[in-house]
Parts: C-alpha cells; sequence; structure tokens
C-alpha cells in the first residue's frame, strides 16, 4: 500500500470532526482566541484518547471488536471518512487489502492462533533463527514464528507508523496481537508514532519546537497564515506548556521580525557561523584591570569583582553612559567604521565595502547572540523561580499568591528579551536613516528595561526580593511597555520601506 | 567474531546442496557472513549470456536486516547504479526475516528481466530507457558483451 493511496486534503478530514459524546470522557475545550490566530492546544495523551474515542465509535457504526477498528484506521492514516466510504463499497476488498480478512485464507482454517508452548521434548523449530524454542506466536494465516524473534521483529517495526504485518504475509497484527508478544504496551508505542506522522502529515497541527515538550497545537484558520505572513504578521501560538512559537516558521516566537526576516537571519547565522566562532565567548576581561569575568546571570550590566568597575558585558564601555541615556552600544557606529575604513587605504574600495558589511553584520550578531546567551542564563534562574516563590513564601511569611510576581516577572523578562534579540535582527535589514535611528532609539529604551529587571534578578536574598516586589512590579511594567514600543516601532519601520531582504 | 547463527549456517548449507538455476552463492573462508555471488544474465534479456559477479554481506542485525548487496561487475540497467548499488523494495522498506538470501538474488535475478525505468536509481540511464528504449537496450547489451562475458 503506498502512502498516495490515502493521499487526504488538510482541511476535510480533522481529528476532532466527529463529536465525541461520552460523558465519562471529556476533553477540555481548550480553544484559544488570538488575535489573529484561533488555534487549540492538545497533548499528546489527548490525542491519543481522542483516537481511542474516534475507534470506540466507529466499532460502533462497523459492528467490529475495537482493535480491528484501531489497525484499520491506523492502515487509513486516521482518515474515518474515506475508510467508511471503502468499507461500506466492499468490507471483503478492504479487509483483504488490509490483511484483516476474517475468512479462511489460503483455504485453511488455524483456530489455534495466539500464543503457543511446547516441550523441550517436541519444541517449536523457529523459521527465522533456526533455533529450536518453547515459546511461540501464531497468526490467523497460521504463520508462526518464536517469540524472541517475533519480539525482535516488533520492537523495529513499532518505531515506524504502519500497520505490522505478519513476516510472511499480508496479514495484520491487531494491538492485541502486538501487546502480548511484545509484553508490555507495543501498540501504544505504535500508536504514539501515528499521532506522530499524522500530525507531521497535517499542515493544521505542529509540535511545540522547545526542547522536551510533547506540546500540539492545532491552528484552526490555517487558510489565513499565508495572507498573515504575506503582510508581515507573525502568527504565534502558545502551546499548553506556555512556550510561544511562530505557527509558520514551527520555531521560537520571533517577535517583532517578520517570518521571511527571521529565515534570511538564520541561514545567514548559519552561513557566517564559522566567522564569527570567536565572539561567542562567554568570558571576557575586565576592560580596566584585565582580571578575567565570567558572566553567569543574564544581566549586561558587569562589576569586576577586582576593581569595582562597572561596565556593559555588551560594548565594554563604562556602565555610567548607559544609565543616563539608554544604551548607545545597539547602534552601529556608521562614523567609526568609515574611519576605520578610511585608514586602511591599501585596500582595494570593494574589498572596504564587504569588510565594512561584514563588520556591519558582526555588530548585529554580537548583540543578537549576546541576548540569545542572556536568555540562556535568564531561564535557568527562572526555571527555579518556583523554588524561589517557595523560599521568599516560607522566609518571609507571604502567601503564594502574593509571591506569584516573581513568576510573572520572570515570564516577562524572557519575552522581552527575545524581543530585543529579534530586533537586532531587523535592524540588520534596514537601511540607514532617520527611520532606523528612531527604531534604535527605542531598542535601547527596551535593552535598558529588560537589564534593569534582570539585575533584580541577580539578588538571591529572598528578604530583599520581598522587600523589592515593588521594584519587580515597576521594572517589568516598564518592560512590557517598551517591549509593546519595539513592536510598533518595528511594524512603523516596515511600513516606512525602510526594511532590505 | 561472534560465533555463526544458525539461521547463517542452514541458508548457507541450503545454498551448496540446493542451488538456485543461473545463480552461485559461495561464502569468503575469512568471513562467512560475506558472500560472492553470480547471476547468471536472464534469457531474453539484454543481459542473457552475462555472467555478473556480486557481493553480499550479512549485517550483524541479519535477518531482521536486509543483507548488504552490490554488483561487482559494471552493468547498463535503470535501478543499478555506478557503483553497483540497487534499488529494490526488499532490500528496503518491504525486507522481512522470513525472507532469505536465496529469495533476495531471486528477485535481482527477476529485476534483469524486467528493469524498472519509474522508479530508478540510475537516473541517466532510466531516462535513456524512458525516452530510447531500442537504443538503450542495446547498450545494455553491448555493456554485457563488454563485461560480463567472461573469454
Ligand atoms: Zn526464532
Ligand atoms: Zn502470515
Ligand atoms: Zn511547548
Ligand atoms: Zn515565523
Amino acid at each position: 500500500m503506498s502512502d498516495e493511496e490515502f493521499e487526504y486534503t488538510d482541511d476535510s478530514d480533522s481529528l476532532y470532526s466527529d463529536s465525541v459524546d461520552d460523558d465519562n470522557f471529556k476533553i477540555e475545550d481548550s480553544l484559544v482566541k488570538h488575535d489573529i490566530v484561533q488555534y487549540k492546544q492538545h497533548t499528546t495523551r489527548e490525542m491519543m484518547e481522542t483516537l481511542h474515542k474516534k475507534c470506540t465509535k466507529l466499532s460502533e457504526v462497523l459492528g467490529k471488536p475495537h482493535d480491528y477498528v484501531v489497525t484499520l484506521l491506523q492502515s487509513y492514516k486516521w482518515n474515518s471518512e474515506k475508510l467508511i466510504e471503502d468499507y461500506m463499497d466492499d468490507p471483503q476488498d478492504v479487509e483483504l487489502r488490509l490483511g484483516l480478512s476474517t475468512v479462511k485464507l489460503n483455504g485453511e482454517h488455524h483456530e489455534n492462533t495466539g500464543l503457543q508452548t511446547y516441550t523441550e521434548e517436541a519444541p517449536f523449530s523457529c523459521f527465522i533463527c533456526c533455533e529450536d524454542k518453547l515459546e511461540s506466536y501464531k497468526l490467523k494465516c497460521g504463520h508462526e514464528f518464536c517469540l524472541d524473534c517475533y519480539r525482535t521483529y516488533l520492537n523495529e517495526k513499532v518505531k515506524q507508523a504502519n500497520v505490522i504485518k505478519c513476516p510472511s504475509c499480508d496479514v495484520a497484527l491487531t494491538p492485541g496481537d502486538i501487546d502480548t508478544i511484545s509484553g508490555t504496551n507495543g501498540s501504544s508505542v505504535l500508536l504514539e508514532n501515528s499521532i506522530k506522522e499524522y500530525v507531521e502529515r497535517h499542515k493544521t497541527y505542529k509540535w511545540c519546537p522547545s526542547p522536551d515538550c510533547n506540546a500540539i497545537v492545532e491552528v484552526l484558520n490555517s487558510s489565513d497564515i499565508a495572507h498573515l505572513v504575506d503582510t508581515n504578521q507573525i502568527p504565534i501560538v502558545i502551546c499548553s506548556n506556555g512556550h510561544r512559537f511562530c505557527f509558520n516558521c514551527g520555531f521560537e516566537s520571533h517577535v517583532p521580525a517578520p517570518c521571511n526576516v527571521t529565515k534570511q537571519w538564520i541561514n545567514k547565522c548559519k552561513d557566517d557561523s564559522e566567522t564569527v566562532k570567536w565572539i561567542t565567548t562567554h568570558t571576557k576581561t575586565c576592560p580596566k584591570c584585565d582580571t578575567s569575568i565570567e558572566k553567569n546571570g543574564g544581566c549586561n550590566h558587569m562589576t569586576c569583582r577586582k576593581c569595582a568597575y562597572e561596565f556593559c558585558w555588551i560594548c565594554l564601555g563604562t556602565w555610567d553612559n548607559h544609565n543616563n541615556q539608554y544604551y548607545q552600544c545597539n547602534r552601529y557606529q556608521y562614523e567609526q567604521a568609515e574611519k576605520n575604513n578610511k585608514s586602511a587605504k591599501d585596500k582595494k574600495l570593494q574589498d572596504e565595502a564587504t569588510k565594512k558589511s561584514l563588520q556591519r553584520y558582526l555588530h548585529y550578531y554580537n548583540l543578537f547572540n549576546i541576548h540569545e546567551i542572556s536568555t540562556k542564563q535568564d531561564k535557568s534562574r527562572c526555571d527555579v523561580v518556583e523554588n524561589t516563590v517557595r523560599e521568599v513564601q516560607e522566609g518571609v511569611g507571604i502567601s503564594w499568591i502574593e509571591a506569584q510576581f516573581l513568576v510573572d516577572s520572570a515570564s516577562t523578562l524572557l519575552n522581552a528579551r527575545r524581543v530585543l534579540k529579534w530586533s537586532y535582527a531587523v535592524a540588520f535589514y534596514c537601511d540607514r536613516g532617520y527611520s532606523l535611528d528612531l527604531f534604535e532609539t527605542v531598542q535601547a529604551g527596551l535593552a535598558d528595561a529588560v537589564e534593569a529587571l534582570s539585575l533584580l534578578f541577580e539578588i538571591s536574598d529572598v528578604e530583599v526580593i520581598a522587600k523589592k516586589k515593588l521594584n519587580f512590579l515597576n521594572a517589568s511594567k516598564l518592560l512590557e511597555d517598551r517591549q509593546r514600543a519595539m513592536v510598533l516601532a518595528t511594524e512603523e519601520t516596515i511600513n516606512n520601506g525602510t526594511l532590505r531582504l | 567474531m561472534s560465533s555463526l547463527p544458525k539461521r547463517i549456517i542452514k541458508e548457507t548449507e541450503r545454498l551448496v546442496s540446493d542451488p538456485v538455476p543461473g545463480i552461485t552463492a559461495v561464502p569468503s573462508e575469512e568471513n562467512l557472513r560475506y558472500f560472492n555471488v553470480t547471476i547468471e544474465g536472464p534469457d531474453q534479456s539484454p543481459y542473457e549470456g552475462g555472467i555478473f559477479k556480486l557481493e553480499l554481506y550479512l549485517p550483524d542485525d541479519y535477518p531482521m536486516v536486509a543483507p548488504k548487496v552490490r554488483f561487482l561487475t559494471k552493468i547498463y540497467h535503470p535501478n543499478i547504479d555506478k557503483l553497483g548499488r540497487i534499488c529494490l523494495d526488499v532490500l528496503k522498506n518491504n525486507w522481512s526475516p522470513a525472507l532469505q538470501i536465496r529469495t533476495i538474488l531471486l528477485s535481482i535475478q527477476a529485476l534483469l528481466a524486467a528493469p524498472n525505468p519509474n522508479d530508478p536509481l540510475a537516473n541517466d540511464v532510466a531516462e535513456a530507457w524512458l525516452q530510447h528504449e531500442t537504443q538503450a537496450i542495446e547498450t545494455a547489451r553491448e555493456w554485457t558483451k563488454k563485461y560480463a562475458v567472461l573469454e
């Protein structure tokens, strides 16, 4: 059976097209309404349960055992409409084709199927391993193999999402056969892989790209996605574990960068990764006393342990400049670059242009990368935020609800830093000019607010944390405002036609 | 090397005692999982009269995975590439532990009798086969004479 036989369109067949009306079983309606994307959140377990539900219903319709229907639907890649159509047409043909026929095979009728046991005196001689064995399994086709061989065979086959057939003919193994042979829940492994395939085949579904997350998002207005992407809108969805990702790219949320900017930027970074490797180092030396400094937290406001010099991790300039007038380090210094290039007189003009563009790229890549690393560092802090909440709760004696500001602040920080990070990709593709100046001013403001909140997370003393609650709240509020401003500024920049891809 | 599984011993014995017409498969003395194979070109095919050498290797996981087979003699065929690799479903997705060395070699012989240019491995050959079949068959015949007929 080829895959093409059961091709179907994505819209006509939904896992959820059959209403589930069993009271014992209720999937929480997790429809999420969003401005531009309408979607449902699913978990693998929910999907499994829904598939089982679907089988139960169909098993009633067809008057066939549940096991049998699971195998049928699996063969039909869960397209029940097509299955019912074919089955109503010619049930025997469907059964024969899928190796589910209950009529006599090869004119023989094998009664005694399933698990078989033998004695030392009269053992079973297995065709696959050619050894004498005491335990075997026989399907209704009469083909029989030792349990060890069958197990090895199944272990390989469950990894694929297809119905498993007898090693010698086309008779299908039912979930019952599979579980008996494997001695474990082999059939649910097969079912899980079948779901994986289902999700991958349907463009209305997508796995959450976050590592170790098995959540699935189903978009209901998938026909709108192309238009959204064309008009530089980003179809962001949130999985049931709270991860934000772009449904179009299947990649972490890249707001405010539109999908096409994101793709180009990622490809560029991939292509140039060797050139810029040297930049991505976790240690730098204090610009004043040359002491080696390791960066642990996400904050880029550094203080040298030895000489107490406060500086910016990104530009290694003194922090004083950053406090009053925002970051200047997010701005690519054209004048400086031009001066540098003029001094290199012996080089050809074209060489200089290339170098300048590489320098420019390195400038933005460096910023992007620094915030990517900072995100990871923030994340490891925020991962333990629940612990911190408990410590604050116990240590200071405030309620759990009151301590939730930490969790909220942590997620605000992570989101905002990601927005800041992606805004550098946008900046790289922007033409120099008034519009970019405005953009970079807003960007500097956002960077400033990100570092301010990140700095608060450096505090480890729970009493101080509790005392600084208002600081957390204010910093979060400011950060949210500036993040919004950043998104708006990006939209404006794009509308102005400043973006060059 | 670990001892040879009973399955391989049995198959080897049968290949010797009850050989398939037009096919020989002899295990190498140094490695009993490595077979020197010859297949006669089927009658009424462009490979008629040729004797094609192949190598066959049984991986550690055999028979759970398919044997590895490769043509050593140069051959002009849409499903066999320059390196002698063969595009055959039973060597890939449709392999089953209930199949044997002899069934695989028979399938390869059948592939020589009925080339399938619609599922090609050697794209240039397949294209020639689809567009100028008579000429392609002539080339296959020439190659057979040149590379597969022993003096
Ligand atoms: Zn066995
Ligand atoms: Zn069978
Ligand atoms: Zn997730
Ligand atoms: Zn995207």
